[in-house]
Order: structure tokens, then sequence, then C-alpha cells
């Protein structure tokens, strides 16, 4: 694939699929001028927009010192944002609370089964790695939101799909916290950094509050993209 | 007129010279009487060593109604559910080596047997069942989805049992590891795969051919005491011992134990009505093979004598060739697969919104 593009000398890259939205929406006049921000899917796609591969060609056009990755980040979402025809959940290390009236799936069957779903972006930083002789580090995944059950804020495609219903928080949030151990357990394996939530953007129990919730039941605001900046910044001493 | 010997007008089975496999090993079959046959509607269910699970994977493909209780939730899919164990037998009890673990196993199962071991920890301190240290791949996560899987898994051990029509078990060993303090039987010594090896705990127990055939009597007696309509299939693996806990070679162990489970097997069925005795051991053995079922470790059982095997088991055994009946779960399992597929689909039509950015 050969893109059209003059090369970039920004020093910082931000590379991924949807969760780096928030982070573009996020971004002024100032911190545009030193981070690139690039959905896999827009840039390499830019009409059909499903491109969901890293090209090797990406590492001529950008020459950044610090990469910042979001690779996939809906996969739990995939599998417990609904409900499953059959209803399920599953014990943690931390917790062997479950919902009652469900089959109970051991942590093992779940880990495999999400970090299967996970291996095209796992594929994508191993990839990235290989792509680029710099700083890299992984952000994780928006945290699950506390309550999804109002339509309002769900796209219409979403709420015809509703009549299993919204898995209740504490399954999504185990999920949540399954995608980020085995993405954290990746980024330990390759050697790259490994970027946690902001600060202050979750409730006690771990949920992001709804004031960082985008319009649709997955992804972060613009508002969280900006802390998510901060970090960025304070790591890469621009 | 009487005969001029006691062998004229016998078949030819009874006579090596007569033996066709001489020449043509491919022919071998040295079964010449069975008791029963298996219709297409017979839940078979095996049990056994790791040569049952060989014998499992065959029926399951070869129109036997190969019974399996235990299932991975739908949503799991197939590929990581059989690295978990589900359907290599017909619950997840992974290798019964021994007649006293097969007939611990349903003590346990029905309540009548705890085991002072219920729980192991690994080096990674994740959790492990002693009874079946392997069963779930990097361990489980906390003792209490050990115990809760415990008894899931026991609950379809005890459907197999009460609703299964045929029961294939395979005797694999006599060496094992006893704990001492309440006689239970690991699969696996203690700190192979879990636990800790304490002298005071464990010692190494051989078992003898009186000690096989009683314990598989009360195996059976217990399982036709729930189900008295079940046919029995007793086999002996062909596979040599890995290793022998005694100090003398480990062929020379495996001599003795494979003569020792023999026998056994000879005497339980002669003992029971509708029990068959399957040579599988002696169609991989036999000289007629010339040793070509072995792997090139000589230990291994290649997948052309474990064909020959159970192609004389479906040639003498099998009365059909049919679908096998896991319909209703095949059925979640579609209906699990299709909901991944529309979330899929889902999340690709959200992320889709979010296509925005500076580039």
């Amino acid at each position: 694939m050969k893109l059209d593009k003059n090369i970039s000398h920004r020093p910082i890259l931000i590379i991924g699929n949807s969760h780096t939205t928030a982070i573009a929406a996020a971004l002024n006049d100032q911190t545009r001028s030193i981070i690139d921000v690039v959905n896999l899917a827009s840039f390499f796609d830019p009409m059909n927009r499903r491109n969901k591969i890293l090209h090797p060609d990406i590492a001529d056009l950008f020459n950044p010192k610090y990469i910042f990755c979001s690779f996939g980040g809906s996969e739990h979402s995939v599998f417990g944002l609904l409900e499953a025809p059959t209803k399920f959940d599953f014990m943690t290390e931390n917790s062997s609370q479950t919902e009652p009236d469900r089959d109970i799936v051991t942590y093992g069957l779940v880990h495999a089964t999400l970090s299967q779903a996970m291996r095209g972006a796992m594929f994508n930083t191993q990839k990235l790695c290989t792509l680029f002789n710099c700083s890299i580090t992984h952000i994780c995944t928006p945290p699950p939101f506390r309550n999804i059950s109002e339509n309002a804020i769900l796209p219409r495609r979403f709420q015809e799909s509703l009549d299993l219903g919204v898995s209740p928080a504490s399954i999504r949030k185990k999920l949540y916290e399954t995608h980020s151990n085995i993405a954290r357990d990746l980024c330990a394996s390759l050697n790259i950094g490994f970027l946690d939530i902001p600060l202050g953007t979750t409730d006690g129990d771990g949920f992001l509050y709804s004031k960082f919730c985008s319009k649709d039941p997955t992804h972060a605001n613009s508002l969280y993209g900006e802390l998510v900046i901060k970090q960025i910044l304070e790591i890469a001493n621009v | 007129m009487s005969k001029k010997h006691p062998y004229v007008g016998m078949p030819d089975y009874q006579f090596w010279k007569n033996e066709q496999a001489i020449t043509q090993p491919e022919l071998f079959d040295p079964i010449t009487n069975i008791s029963f046959k298996i219709g297409k509607n017979d839940s078979v269910v095996t049990a056994g060593s790791c040569f049952a699970q060989h014998v499992a994977k065959y029926l399951s493909n070869s129109g036997f109604t190969f019974y399996v209780t235990e299932f991975a939730h739908p949503i799991i899919p197939t590929e990581i559910a059989a690295k978990f164990n589900y359907g290599v037998f017909t619950a997840r009890y992974g290798n019964i080596y021994t007649a006293r673990q097969l007939k611990q196993l349903l003590d346990r199962a029905y309540g009548f047997f705890e085991p002072v071991e219920s729980v192991w920890r690994t080096k990674e301190n994740y959790f492990v069942d002693p009874f079946r240290p392997q069963i779930q791949v990097g361990g489980f996560v906390s003792e209490a989805e050990l115990l809760m899987d415990r008894q899931v898994h026991y609950a379809a051990v005890r459907k197999a049992i009460e609703s299964m029509s045929v029961f294939v078990f395979t005797l694999g060993l006599t060496e094992s590891w006893i704990d001492v303090r309440d006689g239970a039987i690991f699969p696996l010594a203690p700190g192979v795969a879990g636990g800790v090896f304490t002298e005071a705990h464990f010692a190494f127990k051989n078992f003898e051919v009186d000690e096989i055939v009683e314990d598989m009597q009360s195996s059976i007696d217990f399982i036709r005491a729930r189900n008295p309509n079940v046919k029995f299939v007793i086999t002996v693996s062909p596979v040599p011992l890995n290793a022998t806990a005694i100090d003398r070679h480990v062929f020379v162990s495996t001599t003795y134990s494979k003569a020792v489970l023999r026998v056994a097997a000879e005497k339980v069925c002669n003992n029971n009505d509708l029990c068959d005795y399957f040579p599988s051991f002696e169609i991989i053995t036999s000289p007629y093979a010339r040793g070509r079922y072995y792997g090139p470790d000589c230990r291994e059982v290649t997948e052309s004598g474990v064909n020959h095997v159970m192609s004389v088991f479906l040639k003498q055994y099998g009365e059909f060739i049919g679908p096998d009946r896991n319909d209703a779960t095949n059925k979640d399992v579609e209906a699990a697969q299709q909901h991944i597929e529309n979330m899929e689909s889902l999340m690709s039509v959200l992320c889709d919104e979010e296509q925005i950015t500076n580039q």
C-alpha cells in the first residue's frame, strides 16, 4: 500500500482504532502541532473506513520519538456489553461474587476467549514494535460505564439489539479488567509501557464517570481525551 | 467316533499358524465373541488412561453417540473449549489411570468420599484439583472457582452414570500415589502438577490383581445400582509406562503392570454379564504388528494403530452409522456464536462512528 502523504516530524504519534477519537477530538492548536493521531480505519481506508490492519508503510510516514497506541479495545464489549443468549458470569482473582441464575464460566476460559478476540489488536501492537525504534506505550481502554440503560444515549442500531438486555455492570467491569490484564501482560512481554487510565475519571467502583462518557456505550469523550493527552505530555516531557 | 485329539475341529483363530495377519497385519481382528452390539441411540461414555482419549476421539468421529455431559459455555469457541479438555472424555475427569481412581471418582461425585486433599496450589499461585490436576489450563483463579467447577463436574459425572448405555473403560496403570491419611489416589504424584510432596502424607502404591478386580467390581456394581442396563467394554492401554517409581527398568515395570491389568480385566469380564474385554492391547502389541503401531519414541501409539483398533471396534460393535445427538447443545453454541457475530458487527458500527482524527 502506497500512501500519498508527506512524512510527519511531530514528536508524538497516537495510533489505534476507534478509541483514538476521544484524543483527536481533544487536540487544540498547541497539541496539534506536536501530536499526530492516526485511526487505522480512516487513515488506510478513507473511503470505507474498514481497515483494521497496521500497514508497514506507516513507518515511512512518521518519525516520532514517542508512540502511544490504542489498538482494539472493544473486544470485552463484544462478549459482555449485551447479555448472551445463555447468560453467564465468572469469578476473578479479586472477586468470587457472581450474579444469580447464570452459568459460571471459569476465568481461564474467559481469559483465553478474550485473548483470542484480541489477537488482531495484539498483532498490530507487536508489529508496531518491529516498525519503530522509539518509546512505545499502550493506552489502556477507557473503563466501562456504570449505567447504559438509558436509551437516550444508545445509537439506534444498538437499541434494536437490546432484546437480550444489557449485561450487569459487575460483569462488564470484570470483562474490562480481564481485557486490561491481557493488554498489560502483552506490554510486559513486549517491554513497552502501559498507560493506565487518568486519575479521577472513575467512581469508587471503577466505572467511568458519566461526564467522560461518549454518546455510545463503549467510548470515552473528548474531556477524557484531554486527560489522556495530559498524561502523554507528561511522559513525553514535551 | 471320538476325536483324534481335543484340538480337532476348533476354529482357525485358535491356531497361530492359521492367522492371516502373519502376512497381512492390517487384517488382524482377535475378536471372537461379543455379548452385545452398540446401537445408534446408545450413549457411549469413555474413561481411562491416555489411550482412552484416542477411543473417545474416534467414537465421536465415527457415528457412535459419544456421550458428552460437561460442556463449556456456548459463548466459548470450540477450539478453546477443547484446550480446556471439554469433550476429551464424557466429562472433564481427565485421565483415570487406575481402577481405584474410577471407584473414588464415583464416590466423590455422589458425595460418599471427601478427600483430605481438596485443593493444590501451583508455583504461580493458581489452584489445581488434585484429582484432575491438568484439566484447567493454567489452573483455577481461586479456590472458590475450583470448588464451583468441581460441583459442575460432579453433576456431569452423575448425569453420565445415570443415563449412559455403554461404558468403555481403559485400564492404564497399576502404579499410583496414595494419600495415607484417607486412601485417596492421585493421577499424578503430588508435586508434579501442583501440591507439595511429603512422605508423611503420600506413598507409592502398586496395585495387585485382586485389588483391581475388587475396585472394578465395586464400580460396576455402583453404576448398575443407578443404571441397571449399562453394558461395559473393558480394555487395557497398550501405552508403556512413562516412568516407574520402582527401582528397576521401566519396561520391566511395564510388563508387570500390563500383565496385572490384563488378568484383572479378564476376571472382571468373566464375573459380569454384558461386560466384554476388548483387545486393543493385543492389536497394538501383537507380533503381527511388528512394532509398527508405536511412534518414534516407542511409546506413543500411532494414528494407524488407533485406526486399526477402532475399525475393529466399529466392525464388531457398531450396528449403524449415525449422527451424534448433541443437537440441543449445538443449537446453544450456534445461538451464542451468532450473538458474538452480531455483537462484533454492532461494535464495528459503534466504532465506525468514531473515525474522526487529525489525519
